[in-house]
């Protein structure tokens, strides 16, 4: 189906990040969705059948008739005959047109409640999104088609992972404030603070920015490697 | 002392970061779980030694699913690690019976904790 198609490499950034997550989603996506499809086809597939059957057995009964008329082949009974195919012919064109533009319409509905709905809300949420609200969530995407279900979880995974990170920083930033504000504090007051208190001092901001450090090279960065204490181009560091 | 321990966050980064805090000194993260609901299953599968556990989770949330195991084993060991404000849940995590509550932004801090079991 071709929104499997469309979206199968998103089979590999999965939660889990296993390979076998784009067997699970065509699986699991589709197995309703195929059969209805295979059931809709067989109708329309037998539809035409019959009416190509009907056509024939018309055609070959007009043709005994024109055999049998063949006596007196005047113009006027061959051109009654003729008249009685193209009847034939055309009500099997209109039936067999009419299942095809049902099956079509049935096909289209189907894609837009499934996948164009979908898509278009979740165009909506992530444009929100990217520009920083992380309070919403992509929901009820679930229902509406596997695969672009899974599209939703994965945006609402980014999202979290970025609130974390965020939530992380601030924390941070909020207890080191604390710390140099005390400092500086005692810096304006008498000028006299213990040696040992600052040591202490910077050695947990020096923890505590490193852990920031770590936390950020476990992400794969666009065009910048952190290489040892640098942020460099990934250019730079593949010509040396 | 080496402990088996499941981690339980519905951030994917801050599972790995969790595991790379937990992993040098030899603990052994033995499950991951993204939510409360998913951590109680875990934890009767596995039964691991410590939990480390997050407050804000879609579904259920830490406080209830550290509820409910302690329930099922009142000898569960459960650390909080949260992006929420320590003193504002210290004594709320600590009366429920859990080992104790350490910010996010200083999760290396666990490890004094897990020491002191």
């Amino acid at each position: 189906m071709e929104n499997t198609a469309l979206f199968s490499p998103q089979g590999n950034i999965g939660p889990s990040g296993k390979k076998e997550r784009f067997w699970e989603i065509s699986s699991g996506l589709h197995k309703k969705t195929l059969i209805f499809f295979a059931l809709l086809i067989l109708l329309a597939s037998v539809l035409s059948g019959v009416a190509i059957y009907h056509h024939n057995k018309g055609e070959a009964a007009l043709n005994t008739i024109a055999a049998m008329n063949e006596g007196e082949n005047t113009p006027a009974a061959q051109r009654e005959v003729e008249a009685r195919k193209h009847v034939g012919l055309e009500d099997s064109l209109t039936i067999m047109t009419v299942a095809l533009v049902s099956v079509l319409i049935i096909f289209m509905f189907f894609f837009i409640r499934n996948i164009i709905q979908p898509l278009s809300k979740l165009q909506e949420m992530t444009r929100e999104m990217a520009d920083g609200r992380l309070d919403l969530l992509v929901q009820d995407s679930k229902t509406a088609s596997c695969s672009i279900g899974t599209i939703g979880e994965n945006v609402n995974s980014l999202a979290m992972n970025l609130q974390e990170v965020l939530l992380l920083v601030w924390n941070l930033s909020e207890h080191n404030l604390g710390t140099v504000d005390q400092t500086l504090k005692a810096l304006e007051g008498d000028g006299k603070i213990p040696r040992e208190q600052i040591r202490s001092d910077l050695q947990s901001l020096k923890a505590e920015l490193q852990q920031m450090q770590n936390l950020t090279q476990q992400f794969e960065l666009f065009d910048v490697t952190l290489d040892g204490k640098k942020a460099l181009a990934k250019e730079e560091t593949t010509k040396s | 002392m080496s402990k088996r321990i499941l981690v339980v966050d519905d951030s994917s980064m801050m599972r790995k970061m969790i595991v790379k805090i937990l992993n040098p000194p030899g603990h052994i993260v033995i499950g991951q779980a993204k939510s409360g609901e998913e951590a109680v299953e875990m934890y009767q599968e596995l039964k691991p030694d410590l939990v480390t556990m997050d407050i804000t989770m879609r579904g259920m949330d830490g406080l209830t699913a550290a509820k409910e195991i302690l329930n099922l084993d009142a000898n569960a060991q459960i650390i909080f690690l949260s992006n929420l404000n320590e003193d504002k849940y210290q004594n709320e995590v600590e009366e429920m019976g859990a080992v104790g509550f350490v910010n996010k932004y200083k999760a290396a801090e666990i490890l004094d904790l897990i020491d002191g079991i």
